[in-house]
């Protein structure tokens, strides 16, 4: 392998872990100053020294994903009018349009502005440093953009290699993490994964998954026989007060992919009714209508998204069934949750 | 002499693999490259 001094690197065995790099829109002036992605902490570090040093007041988000809604709570946080332009009407819509429509109500509760079903056009400087947004919604000024529009797996030098690409444009590996070439381990955002509901390879750049694959890429790399069993795609982040989370398929997702998929949705509580601080939690569960096996849940709510989602995703693992989820035997207690815990009044709700 | 293990990247994914190899075989010399100007603040 050569390096960047020009030098070359003997090697036994190699690891591909090169990541991602953000999805660029590919308009004009996108590398304007004062336009920027979020990657890493020097990307983090440029954005926090700029808006202090101009004394930037006015931002603008670009796509609606995990971390373009984490940027629209920081920048709110530091006092800046943001706006969002996205290309569809509704944030997150895998979700569903009423826990889209969740997601966005939070966001204007909480002083950000929505431009849906906009599609960003271009950019040009200001005289006074200003950056001009061009857009289908209109032409407007801002001091800063932030592109979040995903991002796409660094293959260059797999590709360069000879390693095999997957149909998802991610490096392809199999249980052991090894690519087409045995002894070139590949691992994190660089390389797909299999989704064990889909039964198909997915793109997941996600950290807790690169952190898995590493660790196993290395056990075997060091002479351990470990494999990698896949993931059922679980997911959460935060959007001010709102908790959103998932694990496995939409019904949608289970229909592409051949399943008969129905779903319900209810709110509960995440506490019991009479306790203090109990919020609305809004549960959606999709099981598969031929053999009642669950395959999916989404949820949003003020609080205790997560440990529901989190208690799914062993459920979605182990196969389990809605009559197993209606009387499972998940701890309860006032501060936690009813009795009868939102997933059970969902599976039970789908049963009938 | 042990084997040696380069990995390229020191995001989450490449310092786990590192570290983990290390881990279970003391004797591999590991080198990681990493492009940026800070190792493993994702893992
Ligand atoms: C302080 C406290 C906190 C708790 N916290 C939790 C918790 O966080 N999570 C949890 O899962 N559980 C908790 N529990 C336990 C939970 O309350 C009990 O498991 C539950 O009440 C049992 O319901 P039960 O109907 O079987 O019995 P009980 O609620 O005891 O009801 C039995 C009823 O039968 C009546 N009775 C008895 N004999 C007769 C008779 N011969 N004729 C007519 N009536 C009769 C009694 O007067 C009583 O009202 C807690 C219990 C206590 C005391
Ligand atoms: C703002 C933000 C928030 C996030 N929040 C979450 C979250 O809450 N939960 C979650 O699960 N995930 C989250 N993620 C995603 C998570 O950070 C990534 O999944 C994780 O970093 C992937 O690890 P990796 O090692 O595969 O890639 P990276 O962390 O991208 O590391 C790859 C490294 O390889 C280096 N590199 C690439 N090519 C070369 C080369 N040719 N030579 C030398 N070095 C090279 C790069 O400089 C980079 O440092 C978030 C990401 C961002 C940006």
């Amino acid at each position: 392998m050569e390096i960047s001094d020009g030098e070359t690197l003997a090697f036994d065995y190699l690891v591909v872990a090169t990541g991602a790099t953000p999805r660029l829109p590919g308009v004009p002036g996108q590398d304007l100053e004062g336009i920027f992605c979020l990657r890493n902490v020097t990307d983090a570090i440029r954005i926090r020294k700029f808006i202090d040093e101009k004394r930037v007041k006015r931002a603008v988000v670009v796509g609606a994903g995990l971390i373009s809604l984490e940027m629209c709570e920081a920048f709110r946080r530091l006092g800046l009018e943001t706006t969002v332009v996205y290309r569809k009407d509704l944030p997150l819509r895998r979700l569903g349009e009423d826990f889209a429509e969740q997601i966005l109500t939070e966001l204007e509760t909480n002083g950000v502005a929505f431009m849906g079903e906009t599609s960003l056009e271009g950019f040009e400087p200001t005289d006074t440093g200003g950056i001009i947004v061009h857009s289908s919604g209109g032409t407007f000024e801002t001091d800063l953009v932030l592109l979040g529009l995903g991002v796409v797996p660094q293959v260059s030098l797999a590709s360069e290699a000879g390693l095999g690409i997957g149909s998802t444009g991610a490096i392809s590996v199999n249980k052991f993490l090894q690519t087409n070439i045995p002894y070139i381990y590949a691992a994190g955002d660089c390389c797909e994964c299999f989704h064990r509901i889909s039964q198909r390879p997915v793109y997941a750049p996600l950290g807790d998954i690169a952190n898995k694959q590493g660790r196993i890429a290395g056990a075997n790399i060091g002479g351990q026989n470990l494999s990698f069993p896949g993931i059922v795609g679980s997911t959460c982040f935060k959007v001010f007060n709102l908790e959103v989370a998932s694990t496995g398929l939409t019904a949608e997702e289970a229909r592409e992919v051949g399943l008969k998929a129905e779903a319900v949705t209810i709110q509960g509580v995440s506490k019991a009714h009479s306790y203090p601080g109990s919020r609305e939690l809004h549960i959606r569960l999709v099981a598969d209508t031929e053999n009642g096996r669950l395959l999916g849940a989404q949820a949003v709510g003020g609080d205790g998204v997560v440990s529901r989602i989190n208690g799914l995703a062993v459920a979605l693992t182990g196969g389990l069934s809605l009559d197993e989820l209606a009387y499972l035997d998940l701890a309860y207690a006032p501060p936690f949750s009813g009795a009868w815990d939102p997933i059970h009044i969902a599976a039970q709700k789908l049963l009938k | 002499m042990g084997k040696k293990l380069v990995v390229v990247g020191g995001g989450a994914g490449g310092p786990s693999a590192a570290a983990k190899a290390k881990r279970v075989d003391p004797e591999l010399e590991v080198i990681i490259l990493e492009g940026g100007e800070h190792v493993s603040f994702s893992a």
